[in-house]
């Protein structure tokens, strides 16, 4: 059963479709990342889940029941227009926000100290809002999401203004969290986090989902004919090889069409060439974005 | 509720911990305890001071000749001196022996001529009526002892000893206890509203349109309804204004009848419990129907200095009816007052205004109560329907036709 299950979403404000037709679903212990270009409806695919704006049309279930505010609150959410309240301690301003997730005063306060502890905040509990850096802010906002330890988690640009070594220590909270069951939702521009996070990944473009699958296989239905080989050996002249090219040290071939990857295999071999890797060639998440968003004809 | 609850409790402690809160809600206690301080330490000489200002008008030595023999073989009080003649009485003036000098003109039984020569007068000529009010005492004690019977003289000197009472017997209202509750009461009412009502819905303002601009809004409202949030922060700064009042309001209590008391002609006091309730009625009904104005400007606008300078224009009418209390006061239940007290936003201060001005019309009062709380529920339901769609629209300001389609709903 999916923790969050999103069918036929529409929505539009006045005279713009913000959401057309969005349709996805996410697994206790997943990480879905969702994709799409500015303006694409993302945010306000987020914003309907959690309630904060009133679909159209479309159905929402969490936990395969209908969302309510105390559903909703199970939910860790990390919005990407996000801050602080100004002018009060770190801990009174994530003890607080704790504390509208249904947490107990004490416990709020025992959650937050634990989770500002665990990133890298605990001299910064006592400081008032206003004199932490954008990325101590940001932190400070996600020890308000993780505070309840959310069985679901929407997460809108995690790591956004973060410094690689936060961005780390974000990520493996992030798979951990993954690892204990919760239902992860990651909408990010930085394709290689998907690539090296994300079980599946729902592109949306234009209002609607247009790419859904694990991301290998998308990768894999976007890759271009083409094959990757290492060898200590000179190569050149190869058979129904249109583009022969040299990246990061190993060769890329690109393949004519009708071409099969084996029979370059096959070619390699009868040559005698040493071959320390072969491997057809996947999509990147950029050119599958790129593609998918132009095939949609999304206007970015 | 709980949420709402966990909101009031949220802003209530942040209110409280305000400087700016601090400050202005301490300040009227200790400035009263203050004042009774000063009172209690000092009571005696500020009253013998005062009680020495009344009875003796002025230290100024006179001369005197009276060519009417009106006061001839009389003893003057201590400062006056007779002289034989006016040269040798202004070269005395010229010395600084005496202050001033009067001539008692031969015709005075015919005329009342007196002649008042000074070096100077005062700035405001306090010295002329200061020496009016001498010579006119020994003038007057010199004639009645001379002229009329000994039992007369005194309703001469005072004709008249004015005992009002009402109907019934009882004494009639007059600058005393109860005047300072039936009437003083609501004024001062009148001025806390302005301050605690605008201040309460200040910091609402403030609130709002920080938590917007912070962009804090989004992480609370995925954990409560807007509903619940607007409640909350009404809920919360409603305790914040309630505490500020209560911190004025005890102390006064406690403080006021000790003040009272080095005045000795004020009465007993007696607490009109008539005029609560209807102050009462205006503080909250007034602080909800701004709270709700104040929470749509605050949703409407883009940072919280747009929405002060938008919430302006809302103080402007509500202080109407103070630039028109000299109006109220005069007639508290003439055309305008009524008037005003029956418009909503200048209700709550019109109405405390007639109230303190001593307003006999009931049923007009009972209507202005009635129309700010009918209101009151429809501004509210406005609020929240622009707080839902506002609260999420950063970088510009609502157009009317986003409001019109959020109270459409």
């Amino acid at each position: 059963m999916p923790a969050l299950e999103i069918r036929g979403l529409r929505k539009s404000f006045a005279d713009v479709t913000a959401v057309r037709d969005v349709s996805l679903t996410v697994d206790p212990g997943e990480i879905l990342g969702l994709l799409g270009p500015n303006g694409a409806g993302k945010t306000t695919t987020i914003r309907a889940v959690m309630g904060i704006v009133t679909p159209d049309a479309g159905d929402i279930r969490i936990h395969d029941r209908p969302p309510t505010i105390e559903l909703r609150r199970r939910i860790g959410y990390l919005p990407e227009e996000r801050g602080l309240h100004r002018g009060v301690r770190t801990l009174d301003a994530v003890e607080y926000l704790g504390r509208l997730k249904g947490l107990g005063r004490a416990q709020a306060r025992l959650r937050a100290e634990a989770w500002l502890g665990r990133l890298d905040l605990a001299e910064a509990t006592s400081r008032k809002t206003d004199g932490l850096s954008r990325g101590m802010a940001q932190k400070a906002q996600i020890a308000a999401t993780l505070l309840t330890d959310p069985d679901i988690l929407i997460l809108d640009e995690p790591t956004q203004n973060l410094d690689p070594i936060n961005v780390k220590l974000l990520l493996d909270i992030i798979r951990e969290r993954r690892d204990a069951g919760a239902a992860i939702v990651i909408s990010t521009h930085v394709m290689s986090q998907v690539e090296d996070l994300a079980d599946r990944l729902y592109l949306i473009a234009d209002g609607r989902g247009v790419v859904e699958g694990r991301v290998a296989d998308v990768r894999r239905a976007y890759a271009p004919n083409a094959v990757r080989f290492a060898s200590p050996d000179r190569v050149a002249d190869l058979p129904g090889v249109a583009e022969l090219r040299d990246e990061d040290g190993a060769y890329y071939a690109v393949l004519a069409d009708g071409v099969a990857p084996e029979s370059v295999l096959r070619e390699l071999v009868q040559r005698g060439v040493r071959i320390d890797r072969f491997e057809r060639a996947l999509a990147s998440l950029d050119d599958v974005f790129i593609q998918a968003v132009r095939e949609a004809g999304h206007d970015a | 509720m709980r949420n709402a609850a966990v909101v009031a409790a949220w802003e209530l402690r942040r209110t409280i911990g305000r400087k700016s809160f601090l400050i202005s809600t301490a300040a009227l206690p200790v400035l009263l305890v203050i004042t009774v301080l000063v009172f209690v330490v000092f009571g005696d000489r500020i009253g013998g001071a005062v009680a020495e200002a009344s009875t003796s008008d002025s230290d100024d030595r006179y001369g005197l000749i009276d060519h009417a023999g009106v006061l001839a073989g009389r003893d003057l009080p201590p400062d006056f001196s007779r002289f034989a003649d006016e040269a040798t009485m202004r070269a005395a003036l010229s010395r600084g022996d005496i202050d001033g000098y009067f001539v008692v003109d031969a015709g005075y039984m015919a005329s009342g001529d007196v002649r008042f020569v000074a070096d100077e007068f005062g700035t405001f000529g306090e010295r002329e009526g200061d020496a009016r009010g001498a010579i006119r005492s020994v003038l007057l004690d010199a004639l009645l002892e001379a002229h009329v019977a000994p039992e007369i003289a005194p309703r001469i000197q005072q004709p008249v000893a004015l005992r009002a009472e009402s109907e019934d017997g009882s004494p009639p209202p007059g600058f005393g206890a109860g005047m300072i509750f039936d009437s003083v009461v609501p004024y001062v009412a009148a001025v806390l509203f302005m301050v605690v009502v605008f201040t309460s819905a200040g910091y609402l303002l403030e609130g709002v349109s920080e938590e917007k601009e912070t962009r804090v809004i989004e992480l609370v409202l995925s954990s409560v309804t807007p509903d619940q949030l607007l409640l909350g922060k009404v809920a919360g700064q409603a305790l914040a204004g309630l505490t500020q009042l209560l911190t004025w309001v005890l102390p006064a209590l406690a403080l006021v009848p000790v003040l009272l008391a080095q005045f000795d002609d004020l009465g007993d006091l007696t607490f009109n419990l008539a005029v609560l309730p209807l102050a009462l009625a205006y503080l909250l009904l007034g602080y909800l129907l701004f709270a709700a104005f104040y929470a749509t400007v605050g949703s409407l606008t883009t940072s919280f200095k747009e929405s002060q300078q938008l919430a302006a224009y809302l103080i402007l009418p509500s202080v109407v009816p103070f630039m028109l209390s000299a109006f109220i006061q005069g007639d508290p239940d003439g055309t305008v007052a009524v008037a005003l007290s029956w418009i909503p936003i200048t209700a709550p201060v019109a109405g405390l205004l007639r109230v303190a001005a001593g307003s006999q019309d009931t049923l007009s009062l009972a209507i202005s109560v009635g129309i700010l709380a009918a209101c009151v529920p429809f501004a509210l339901w406005i609020s929240t329907r622009v707080f839902r769609i506002g609260l999420l629209v950063y970088g510009r300001r609502l157009r009317l036709s986003d409001i019109l389609r959020a109270v459409r709903g």
